[in-house]
């Protein structure tokens, strides 16, 4: 029979662990909240541009260099991950799909070069990869004006023509216990319209721009939006991730914290029946030791 | 009467204030909108918004935006926009030294751009939080 003092040291043992898991479950559930209220916020100043931009691009036929496709033979591809563990597979997720894309990309002869967000991401890659630049302190506390430097940093290499689309792997947000990685291509900017986006698109879009004038001209404007479009894609993206890697930590905090309760009480019992078998062991020595004596 | 919203990245700083005239720092100088203003889109340069409503005014500093006249509704989208009353004129003050600071040493043409328009962008802030 297991040794009580033994049982009992492990319950506590478990007891202090449940109570961190169940501190780092509620510190994710609170800034989970603070982080869907960023994504939200940033919404009306993307649409905009965006609705714009299409606009520019469909009704007045503006070109732009970030509009059009060139032909892929080096392709940049951003990793968005996480700085810390103890979240679940949300960071083994975005690896797995990153390589998978990788895999594929130069299969089909096509170089890949990497960008990487998030400490866990440096640390998987940086052994089987090489990475062109990984921008640290970005998720500690994301800024626009952070987020749009390295977007801008990135934007800068592709017009100088390193390579000829800029993909994006990252945690998508679904809701506070679903994430999906998915992988999207951020240069060239899609022009068609996505379903998601037509109804803001559709208030009398064929007006649109009639009778506008436009200061300084349309394509300086145009200049003007499609990097900002982007960045505001990429701004988008990381508070995504941000928000998704809370939504796993949490999730993940909250099984670890079930475990814990449930090991606690196959603990308990363990000890209970230790207990009772020492007490019946004694009265069988005392009973022993009576008939002994007669 | 004119609608107004202003937007940045992050946040919704004015959602449909109603306003007599705005002031814009646009692209070929500045403009003022009143009723009636015919449809336009334009790039803002750095500079003061003002919108007028009742004769009380509210001041912001704006750069790097745009904005789009249609309607009788004024919107305004832009990386950084401060009103006058959340400006730290300390702050500017130090932006402004240091910017001048780095203007007087030999500097790269993007850098230089970039100094001078931190200048500017101090200069408006001090000059709409008087």
């Amino acid at each position: 029979m297991a040794d009580r003092k033994e049982i009992r040291k492990r319950i506590s043992s478990v007891q202090n662990t449940r109570q961190i898991t169940r501190a780092m479950k509620m510190v994710a559930a609170a800034k989970l909240r603070r982080a869907q209220d960023a994504i939200l916020s940033t919404r009306p100043f993307a649409y905009r541009i965006y609705s714009i931009l299409l606009s520019l691009f469909q009704r007045e036929g503006i070109q732009h260099p970030l509009l059009v496709s060139r032909e892929e033979k080096k392709i940049r591809l951003i990793i968005v991950a996480g700085d810390r563990g103890l979240c679940g597979s949300f960071n083994a997720n975005v690896f797995k799909e990153a390589q998978r894309f990788i895999k594929t990309k130069e299969a089909a002869g096509i170089e890949v070069s990497l960008d990487v967000i998030g400490k866990k991401a440096h640390d998987f890659f940086k052994k089987k990869y090489t990475i062109s630049s990984y921008h640290e302190g970005l998720l500690s506390k994301v800024t626009y004006s952070k987020a749009s430097a390295i977007a801008h940093e990135i934007l800068e290499a592709y017009l100088k023509e390193e390579f000829d689309a800029i993909y994006l792997v990252y945690n998508e947000f679904k809701s506070a216990i679903q994430q999906r990685v998915t992988v999207e291509r951020l240069i060239p900017v899609a022009t068609e319209v996505p379903e998601g986006v037509v109804g803001i698109l559709k208030v009398g879009e064929d007006e649109r721009f009639k009778n506008y004038i436009f200061e300084p001209s349309k394509e300086e404007i145009l200049n003007d939006i499609v990097p900002k479009h982007f960045y505001m894609q990429f701004f988008r993206c990381v508070l995504e991730s941000v928000a998704s890697e809370h939504g796993a930590r949490m999730s993940a905090m909250e099984n670890a914290s079930k475990n814990a309760s449930e090991m606690i009480e196959d603990l308990t019992l363990l000890y209970n029946k230790a207990r009772q078998a020492a007490i019946t062991k004694e009265l069988m020595e005392i009973v022993g030791g009576v008939e002994a004596m007669k | 009467m004119l609608k107004i919203d202003i937007v940045t990245p992050t946040r919704k700083l004015v959602d449909g204030a109603p306003a007599d005239s705005v002031k814009l720092p646009g692209a070929k100088g500045e403009l003022q909108v009143l009723d009636g203003h015919t449809d336009l889109l334009t790039l803002l340069s750095t500079g003061p918004l003002v919108f007028v409503k009742d004769g009380k005014e509210r001041k912001f500093s704006v750069s790097y935006g745009f904005a789009e006249i249609r309607n009788n509704k004024v919107l305004v989208l832009a990386d950084t926009v401060e009103e006058s009353k959340d400006i730290d004129k300390a702050r500017a003050q130090a932006a402004q030294k240091r910017a001048e600071q780095a203007l007087m040493g030999t500097l790269s043409e993007s850098d230089f751009k970039k100094q001078q328009l931190k200048l500017e962008r101090a200069l408006v802030r001090q000059h709409i939080s008087l």
